[in-house]
């Protein structure tokens, strides 16, 4: 078992608050019990399966379909093809924002990618849908398929990641390499990744008339809505979401897709409730992935070791129908002070289903080789990899000049360290043994993340018998949504958590937003807090203007809300209940409602980030260059910790997944076909608990007062970042050997 | 297309279902094997046997001339048996290798034998051992070398109608003990790279008197090393007798060139094994705790 007590005292406790306590999970028992219901455990009366056949090939077109075959299979009821799909109110291609992506829900015969929907068979029973679609037996007009990044000609895309540009460049990053006097380059290569979360992408939908309930896991159900009603011709108000659980989403949940449009085709098409559940195959196509990089990395340095230059290139590759450009060079904006950066990016399109946000999108495969190459021009500099961090250390953001709204990561960097031990670490490669002869090595990374907000909304209500309620169709990917907001939602009506209902989970409740960016719980939380404010200001205008109040007139001074009672600020003793308020004013409840967003103001003067620093530790196989984590060790700042339980769970699951992407996780691609040849837990590796050390995940204390009003910044996505450069340069520590294709494969460090 | 299932409770019960079968049977034993290929449809037989409820199938017995191990017994039974860890921790620590808690739950040594996978763990430490496997059959019992089992990939010498009873272990010699290690990238759920078993048998001033070497994952079939037993034997396992057996072990290495390994690579791989193997064989038999892998 790891070990994963840390031993450090939660930071920010308030007193007496709900935020900063370190409550477990509220949904905890449902799930260790089974009693939580996913998506998929939802059997409406009357339900039946459907089951999608997906194509063999990744590019051409469907020529023929044995329906009849599928058709005779006792149990199937319908088989949905290109030929008799119904036609949607709107071109599943058509896309007028860019998070609106182009959907393959059998509106034509074509084959855009491996794996792609191309039939629907719907049954009585599930083994009956999957004969069904066993017997269809497609035949294809193939054409020549495009894979890898050399497949085609690269285009210099219009925007990257989530619309940003794809190239800036302050500074005069030539002739600051000509000005150096220790220059670097080399190139780093990623490999396409797959989501890959727990529970697959799964829908229950039932149709009445022209409304429509669906059970999904969503990250984003305002947008799903908004999705679903276009294409199929009915208002956003008409469809009811519910999405309490996800068994993970990573980005790859964040809009609802293709196969989950077909499973409410077909609910349609049969007049009665259809589940739909992806085989874990089907998820390497129609939901999304990251896209493989290759990076190249070019820096010089003063004879001090300080930057004169840095430079940060990706090529990577879309679908051919669609843009997601993985903006892995952006890496580069904001950790390393230099008098020049340029970051750019090209693509190409290959014959795959289109990528998609994954986990710490850009900032992954751009910080596993950000980090590479600062150790790398850390080593030509004769210098320690943490003082080269340190002497480069960014003071005001590099790419916009803005200060930081806060940044402890020299704190980071120094908890961390000592932490771990790093101070015994000897500079050059090949220095450290274990008794048993394997090599030791050590290796750091940094971390940083944006801290993000989108719009989210919240309610809230105080009711006359003292209690609480505050709601907001906010998603649990199990990153503990429920939890952490329900502390925010005692907090911001003051009142004790017990007595604080909680709603969320639904798309009647008021719209969250996406969960995503890392910033669900600093746009959700101001949301809430806004709701609470509002509600508490709503009743203390009630008590000031009675005059049977002790409050009465207590306008100019204010009140304090605590404990379920409102107190005079400029006399505390003074105060009066919630209950007792609203009891003599003769009403059952007050209402407020709150909104989180970011505050432009406050965007454009500053620059806002996460950050953090990771520490690890491996050990190599000299025989077999077989390498495994043994320690890591990761500080990390940022912001208010509303659950220091969960922060640390967030953490350790970002470190877990950049031992994956350093030594674990690829696609493997069949160049002839398209297809990927490893679409299965077994094939495609990640990190079983064995492969995983003893992690510590440190608070480091930060206050940010121009964040948002609670001062949040995002947890779930930084842990990644540092991680797999750290565990990168850990390896080179080790063996002497740089490898710069992950994941480090032992193939690749002996043939290095 | 059907598919039936039977449970017969005798030997001859099984016997005369397996021979008056028309189509294809298959044997079940844990089944974490078969179900996962007639899920993804790779085998589709019209009937399926299971074997679980034949008297003695399950379960150790421990006599005077050594084990008797069920052919369905599963591996947490294996891993819990104390004399048999004792007496050969080889097979203990390669059966309980074979996939998760759950999967030990259910995988047999006779299912990863019969299921004649060139990678299955169990298989290589079965052989080092000297185990016997009882087979039966229309023409009544016979005893078989593990060694002799398995013909080729997915292939076995078992004629229609024959399956594994038990598998017979001797009582092993004083001072004999023997180990298995194998080769995967991650460190848990990993299909074997290489393989490589190693028993010894050493006399009283600690020469090694008598050996078996057996690698798998390296050919179509485990290996009997002839060779690298020769390499040792008459050796306390010095530095000259490794190289000797490396050598020995990377000379009968044909293996393929797939995702999980380069043939150049799983030639390296079991050189190194077969050395660490034989040390922690060479230090179980003398009593010392084996501990160290390099
Ligand atoms: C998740 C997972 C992980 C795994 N990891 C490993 C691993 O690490 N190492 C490894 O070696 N294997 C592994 N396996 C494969 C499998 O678990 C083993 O091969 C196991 O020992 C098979 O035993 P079983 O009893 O389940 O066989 P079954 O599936 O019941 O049978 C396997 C084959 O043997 C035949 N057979 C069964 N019993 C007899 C008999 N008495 N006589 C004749 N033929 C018989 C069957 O007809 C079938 O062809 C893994 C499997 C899974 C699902």
């Amino acid at each position: 078992m790891p070990d994963t007590n840390s031993p450090q005292a939660p930071a920010h406790i308030r007193m007496g608050s709900s935020i900063g306590q370190p409550a477990t999970r509220r949904e905890g028992v449902q799930k260790a019990t089974g009693a939580a219901r996913f998506a998929a455990d939802n059997h409406p009366p009357g339900m039946v399966h459907a089951v999608m056949a997906v194509s063999s090939i990744s590019r051409g077109r469907v020529v023929s379909l044995d329906v009849a075959a599928a058709k005779a299979h006792p149990g199937v009821i319908e088989v949905i093809t290109s030929e008799n799909a119904p036609k949607l109110a709107q071109d599943p291609d058509a896309k007028d924002n860019p998070f609106m992506f182009r959907l393959d829900v059998l509106q034509n015969d074509r084959v855009r990618y491996a794996n792609q929907p191309i039939a629907v068979v719907v049954a009585d029973t599930l083994e009956a849908a999957t004969e069904g679609a066993a017997l269809l037996r497609p035949k294809y007009e193939t054409e020549a398929t495009r894979m890898g990044l050399d497949s085609a000609d690269s285009f210099v895309p219009p925007a990257v990641g989530a619309g940003g540009p794809a190239g800036e460049s302050p500074g005069d990053v030539e002739a600051g390499m000509a000005a150096a006097s220790v220059r670097m380059e080399a190139t780093y290569d990623t490999p396409a990744q797959y989501h890959n979360a727990m529970e697959p992408h799964a829908i229950v939908a039932a149709w009445d008339g022209d409304t429509l309930s669906i059970d999904t896991p969503s990250q984003g159900m305002a947008m799903a809505q908004g999705r679903i009603a276009g294409l199929f011709g009915i208002p956003p108000g008409n469809i009811h979401i519910r999405s309490p659980f996800l068994g993970g989403g990573f980005g790859s949940k964040g809009l609802v897709k293709g196969p989950q449009m077909l499973g409410i085709m077909a609910a349609r098409l049969v007049g009665r409730p259809v589940k739909l559940v992806l085989r874990r195959e089907q998820m390497y196509g129609p939901v999304g992935h990251r896209a493989a990089t290759r990076q190249t990395l070019r820096m010089g340095t003063d004879g001090n070791g300080a930057l004169t230059a840095l430079s940060h290139h990706a090529k990577t590759a879309t679908s051919t129908f669609d843009d997601f450009i993985e903006p892995a060079a952006n890496a580069s904006h904001a950790l390393y002070a230099s008098p020049a950066i340029a970051t750019s990016h090209e693509a190409v399109r290959i014959d795959t289903g289109t990528p998609l946000f994954m986990r710490a999108p850009g900032e992954a495969p751009g910080s596993a080789a950000l980090e590479s190459a600062i150790d790398e021009m850390a080593l030509a500099c004769g210098m320690d990899p943490l003082a080269f961090r340190l002497k480069n250390y960014a003071e005001t953001e590099p790419m916009s000049g803005k200060p930081f709204s806060s940044k402890a990561l020299r704190q980071c960097y120094q908890q961390g360290a000592e932490r771990f031990g790093w101070a015994g670490r000897p500079q050059a490669a090949r220095q450290m043994r274990d008794d048993a002869g394997t090599l030791v090595g050590w290796g750091m990374g940094t971390a940083v993340f944006p801290a993000l907000m989108f719009q989210g909304h919240a309610r809230a209500v105080l009711r006359r018998d003292g209690t609480g309620l505050v709601e907001t169709g906010a998603h649990d990917m199990g990153q503990g949504a429920w939890t952490a907001f329900a502390q925010i939602a005692a907090d911001a009506l003051g009142l004790d958590a017990e007595r604080t209902e909680f709603h969320s989970g639904t798309s009647d409740l008021p719209d969250a937003g996406i969960a995503g960016g890392s910033a669900h719980t600093a746009t959700v939380g101001a949301a809430i807090d806004g709701a609470g404010a509002d509600v508490i200001a709503k009743l203390a205008e009630l008590a000031m203007a009675d005059q049977r109040s002790p409050l009465f007139g207590a306008g100019n001074a204010g009140v304090i809300a605590r404990g379920g009672r409102l107190h005079r600020r400029d006399d505390e003793g003074r105060s009066e209940s919630y209950a007792d308020i609203l009891a003599r004013a003769g009403v059952a409840e007050i209402e407020g409602s709150g909104t989180g967003a970011a505050d432009p103001a406050a965007q454009s003067a500053y620059a806002m980030h996460a950050h953090g620093a990771v520490f690890a530790e491996v050990k190599v196989d000299p025989d077999f260059g077989q390498v495994r984590v043994t320690r890591l060790v990761g500080a990390f700042a940022a912001g208010t910790i509303v659950n220091p339980r969960l922060v640390r769970s967030q953490y350790y699951g970002g470190m877990i997944w950049g031992v994956s992407f350093a030594l674990h996780e690829h696609a493997v691609m069949d160049r002839r076909t398209g297809r990927p040849m490893n679409p299965n837990l077994a094939d495609y590796h990640v990190p079983v608990n064995a492969d995983v050390p003893s992690i510590e995940a440190i608070l480091v204390e930060e206050r940010d007062v121009h964040v948002n009003a609670l001062g949040i910044k995002g947890v779930g996505e930084i842990g990644i970042t540092g991680t797999a450069g750290a565990i990168a340069n850990a390896v080179w520590h080790a063996t002497g050997v740089r490898v710069r294709r992950f994941p480090i494969t032992l193939d690749r460090l002996l043939d290095a | 297309m059907s598919l039936s299932y039977a449970s017969p409770t005798t030997v001859n019960e099984a016997v005369a279902l397996l021979t008056g079968a028309t189509g294809l049977t298959k044997i079940l034993s844990g089944g974490t094997d078969l179900l996962v290929q007639l899920r993804s449809g790779r085998v589709k037989p019209d009937i399926i046997m299971d074997t679980k409820k034949i008297p003695g199938i399950l379960g150790i017995i421990e006599t005077e001339a050594g084990f008797v191990i069920g052919a369905a017994t599963p591996g947490a039974v294996i891993g819990e048996h104390a004399g048999l860890a004792a007496a050969y921790p080889g097979i203990v620590e390669a059966a309980n290798l074979i996939g998760s808690t759950q999967v030990q739950g259910r995988a047999s040594l006779a299912g990863n034998l019969c299921n004649a996978s060139p990678a299955a763990d169990s298989v290589p430490a079965m052989i080092t051992a000297g185990a016997i496997a009882i087979v039966v059959g229309p023409n009544g019992q016979r005893a078989v070398p593990v060694e002799q089992i398995v013909i080729g990939p997915g292939r076995t010498s078992l004629a229609r109608g024959e399956f594994i009873l038990e598998f017979k272990l001797p009582k092993p010699a004083a001072r004999s003990s023997g180990a298995y290690l194998r080769f995967i990238p991650r460190t848990e759920m990993d299909i074997a790279v290489v393989g490589a078993a190693v028993n010894v048998t050493l006399d009283a001033a600690g020469v090694i008197t008598h050996a078996r070497v057996s690698l798998g994952a390296v050919a179509p079939t485990q290996l009997l090393v002839v060779d690298g037993a020769n390499a040792i034997i008459g050796s306390k396992l010095d530095d000259a007798a490794l190289a000797k057996l490396d050598a020995a072990a990377r000379a009968v290495c044909n293996p393929i060139d797939d995702k999980r390994g380069t043939i150049d690579f799983r030639i390296k791989v079991a050189g190194v094994l077969a050395r660490r193997a034989a040390a922690i064989a060479v230090q179980r038999a003398l009593g010392q705790a084996a501990g160290t892998k390099h």
